[in-house]
């Protein structure tokens, strides 16, 4: 399939993304450069990186709800055929908690504590699918059921803090999937909570995503979280992606030597009874731009030409790329 | 091994006669320089449990030795020779430091509280030791990352020697990369400084790597507990399976 027939297939496509944003020194830093990612319809990505990696930046471009200082410098983003970087803010307005449902971090300070959480999710549906006021009161428990809160009936008149973190991702579920969208971005969506809490919130949207027929993207620090739940996975480095491969394939043959030390550094994977794997330096600073692989000062395999050349984003198998000089080499280990 | 840390019986109640006991008759022990992981869920009474031994928090009743004397209702005055000895790590790096202290300061000031000799030939070594660059002693916290300014919390903890250290989900804020950093430094703490440890946490990847011991909390009880491996490679009670098939997983080549 040529890469133009693909896009056309592709629910969501992102090419040559840039996002800067401009820092307390006014410098500009370059949180996102030059990303390409397509999802499909009903897939679920994973975008997997440690803070600062760029992929929340990402997550929030697609619904260009960037912070303040934040914006999109290049290329194009593109939501069932519509150019969502172009759209006039009346037609994202009718597709953001419409066709593209957003699951922020922290439930806490994204619902709002004054208003019933019945409201809360009745307002979109009463936005976006023109419901009464009763009839939307009717679906919000019908949803607060469905993302399995019990005694919705009861539950609908309460406020936030009345919810536990978990119930209130929950709630954040409800409303996002509440207009049946056709993708949901959700980052980092149990980085608060328990890990038995993790696991029913993530098998909660895995079960909406198979009953709406949605696709997810799925941000997260985690690789061990995503492992077994996402179809894709796209792990980025310094604003850029250093990897992406069928989930499966990730794990067992990386083909990039930071996606290895990510997989190093968990607990699970102790090199010794006192000693866990640790990347050695620190994250690169994004206010710099250099003509050179981004993660090569912390690599343990690189090279002269590692600093003096960046690496292309190239395929080494079906549906597996990978951005190093030696992702082969790695990808035969 | 000696015993640091023993608790008897020790019940903390919220909300009068008719409340509920947040912690329902623990018993538990530390050895000197042992880890002990208390793992349950959000709500399950760890965090309070926690508070209780560090007497923070109002107990109803049993007992907490310390060393072998008891300090479960000693006064605040007597209680300061103890509460050097236990110190304690937070969850959150970004709300446990004071924004506007330069944070070589902030790692000194419980050696000040304390009437130490302030250190700061002291204070190069600890920052060394946590793995911070000591020219970095007059930033505020604002412009450290996580994972940094959990360093500077665990240098203020060990600032002052302490014997038994706290720590509530010290790692559950922070990336997979830096969790790995935190983790080797509290174990080499605990085997080089021969620290005690009570890791508190829900993250049973963490854990397995960390403690020496288990205990699973639930509902304000200890359900089982055990030696880290006993407990997670041959879980008895539902509770502690049901935690562990939580556990995300990774099959790695």
């Amino acid at each position: 399939m040529s890469s133009q027939a693909k896009a056309q297939a592709s629910l969501l496509s992102i090419e040559g993304l840039c996002v800067e944003f401009t820092d307390r020194q006014s410098r500009s830093v370059k949180a996102v450069r030059d990303v390409s990612l397509n999802i499909e319809k009903g897939e679920m990505v994973a975008v997997v990186g440690e803070s600062g990696s760029g992929k929340t930046a990402l997550g929030m471009s697609i619904v260009r709800l960037l912070p303040g200082a934040g914006r999109i410098t290049s290329g194009s983003i593109l939501f069932d055929g519509l150019d969502l970087l172009a759209a006039e803010d009346r037609d994202l307005r009718a597709i953001r908690g419409k066709r593209i449902g957003v699951v922020f971090q922290d439930p806490m300070s994204s619902l709002n504590p004054y208003m019933t959480v019945g409201r809360q999710i009745a307002e979109v549906v009463e936005l976006h699918l023109g419901l009464s006021r009763r009839d939307a009161r009717e679906q919000a428990k019908e949803l607060l059921d469905i993302v399995g809160i019990a005694d919705a009936g009861k539950r609908v008149d309460q406020y936030p803090h009345e919810f536990s973190g978990g119930m209130r991702q929950r709630v954040m579920i409800a409303i996002a999937v509440s207009c049946k969208p056709d993708l949901v971005i959700a980052d980092e969506p149990t980085t608060a909570l328990d890990s038995t809490v993790q696991a029913q919130v993530l098998d909660l949207l895995d079960r909406l995503r198979a009953k709406i027929g949605m696709s997810v993207i799925l941000i997260s620090h985690d690789l061990a979280l995503v492992a077994g739940r996402a179809d894709r996975v796209s792990v980025m480095y310094g604003g850029r992606i250093f990897e992406q491969a069928k989930a499966a394939e990730l794990f067992t043959q990386a083909a990039n030597p930071y996606t290895r030390a990510l997989l190093a550094a968990m607990p699970e994977n102790a090199i010794a009874d006192d000693e866990l794997y640790q990347i050695p330096g620190m994250p690169p600073d994004l206010s710099v731009e250099v003509e050179a692989c981004e993660f090569a000062p912390r690599c343990e395999r690189a090279e002269a030409v590692c600093s003096e050349k960046r690496p292309t984003f190239t395929a080494v198998s079906d549906q597996h790329f990978s951005r190093c000089h030696f992702a082969e080499e790695f990808f035969e280990k | 091994m000696t015993e640091l840390l023993r608790i008897e019986d020790l019940v903390v109640r919220f909300g009068g006669r008719n409340g509920v006991n947040a912690v329902d008759g623990v018993s538990l022990s530390i050895g000197r320089g042992e880890t002990l992981a208390l793992v349950g869920e959000s709500g399950c009474g760890k965090s309070t449990l926690a508070r209780a031994v560090l007497r923070v928090q109002r107990i109803a009743s049993g007992r907490i030795l310390l060393d072998g004397e008891d300090i479960t209702h000693i006064s605040e005055r007597q209680m300061r020779p103890f509460r050097r000895r236990m110190q304690m790590v937070f969850q959150d790096p970004y709300t446990s430091l004071d924004p506007l202290v330069p944070v070589g300061n902030s790692i000194l000031e419980p050696r000040r509280a304390f009437s130490l000799p302030k250190g700061t030939n002291e204070l190069a070594e600890l920052m060394t030791a946590v793995g911070l660059s000591s020219a970095l002693h007059g930033r505020k916290p604002s412009e450290l990352s996580g994972g940094q300014r959990q360093r500077v919390g665990i240098a203020r903890a060990l600032s002052v020697e302490p014997e038994l250290i706290v720590a509530d989900e010290p790692v559950s804020s922070l990336d997979v990369s830096m969790q790995a950093q935190i983790l080797n430094l509290l174990k080499r703490s605990a085997r080089g400084r021969g620290i005690a440890f009570l890791f508190i946490s829900h993250d049973l990847r963490a854990v397995r790597f960390i403690a020496d011991r288990v205990a699973v909390m639930e509902k304000g009880k200890i359900v089982e507990a055990g030696p880290t491996s006993e407990i997670l490679d041959n879980a008895q009670h539902p509770f502690t399976k049901r935690l562990i098939e939580a556990m995300p997983k990774v099959v790695s080549g």
